[in-house]
């Protein structure tokens, strides 16, 4: 797998985006397209940044539009943010305030049990 | 590329395929100077950001380049981030969040948003020089 990686799998009905490396404007295209076929692959959608190194505005852009379109949707939607996200993913999110706002989760369990559970947010 | 003892030139195609390049080069540059790694981390982020703005707005269906140089005083290092493009002119149709400027303004000491002397725009962004 290259150093920068985005990959698409489904677990049963929850489709997983995973981020691998660093990711800005150079691969915000591919992580749309990535999305959007996540989006339509399952009820809930995870992006999973527990192995991204870095993160910027327009790839946090391409995460809040998904955010959102799962909403508009009637999807569930989770972000994981672990141990090994780089400094730069939790740095972005506390900076825009939307650490506070989207659904974060420290490891895939997490995010899953979210998934499973139509009361979680 | 031009890295001296102190400075950093660089020219490239303003693609965003050399945001990540750009980015790379700095931390190289910061690094060498023993920027704490917090400082490298802010800078680093700013100078994509700054980036990718010119990427975005700088030139309208044109090819066009993008300069990055750096310096290094007692305190401060300097980041500048320049494009011979249209100049600073806000978008209501900006793609992505929009916040690129005000993220930059957060994480750098102080920036300044100037006219360059190729008639685009150059973004200036200081940061403390604190030993790793």
């Amino acid at each position: 797998m290259p150093s920068e990686a985005i990959q698409v799998r489904r677990e049963g009905d929850v489709s997983i985006v995973s981020l691998t490396g660093e990711h800005d404007l150079s691969t915000a295209l591919d992580l749309r397209h990535a999305l959007e076929t996540a989006a339509g692959g399952g009820d809930c959608l995870v992006v999973d940044l527990s192995r991204t190194e870095f993160i910027d505005s327009s790839i946090l852009g391409e995460i809040v539009a998904a955010w959102q379109g799962a909403g508009a949707s009637s999807a569930r939607f989770a972000l994981i943010i672990g141990n090994g996200s780089g400094t730069s993913v939790r740095r972005v999110l506390e900076l825009t305030d939307l650490g506070s706002a989207l659904p974060i989760h420290s490891d895939l369990a997490g995010a899953l049990a979210a998934c499973a559970d139509p009361a979680a947010s | 590329m031009n890295v001296g003892a102190l400075g950093l030139e660089l020219t490239v195609a303003a693609t965003s395929e050399n945001v990540p390049l750009l980015r790379h080069a700095t931390r190289a540059y910061l690094e060498d100077l023993g920027i704490d790694e917090a400082t490298l981390n802010d800078a680093l982020l700013a100078v994509t950001e700054a980036c990718s703005n010119v990427v975005r707005h700088a030139y309208q269906d044109t090819e066009g380049k993008m300069t990055l140089s750096g310096s290094a005083a007692d305190n401060h290092v300097s980041l500048v981030v320049g494009d011979g493009g249209r100049g600073f002119t806000p978008r209501i149709d900006s793609p992505g969040l929009g916040i690129g400027i005000p993220l930059i303004s957060a994480l750098a000491e102080s920036v300044e948003i100037r006219a360059s002397a190729a008639g685009g725009t150059e973004v200036a962004m200081t940061f403390p020089r604190r030993a790793a």
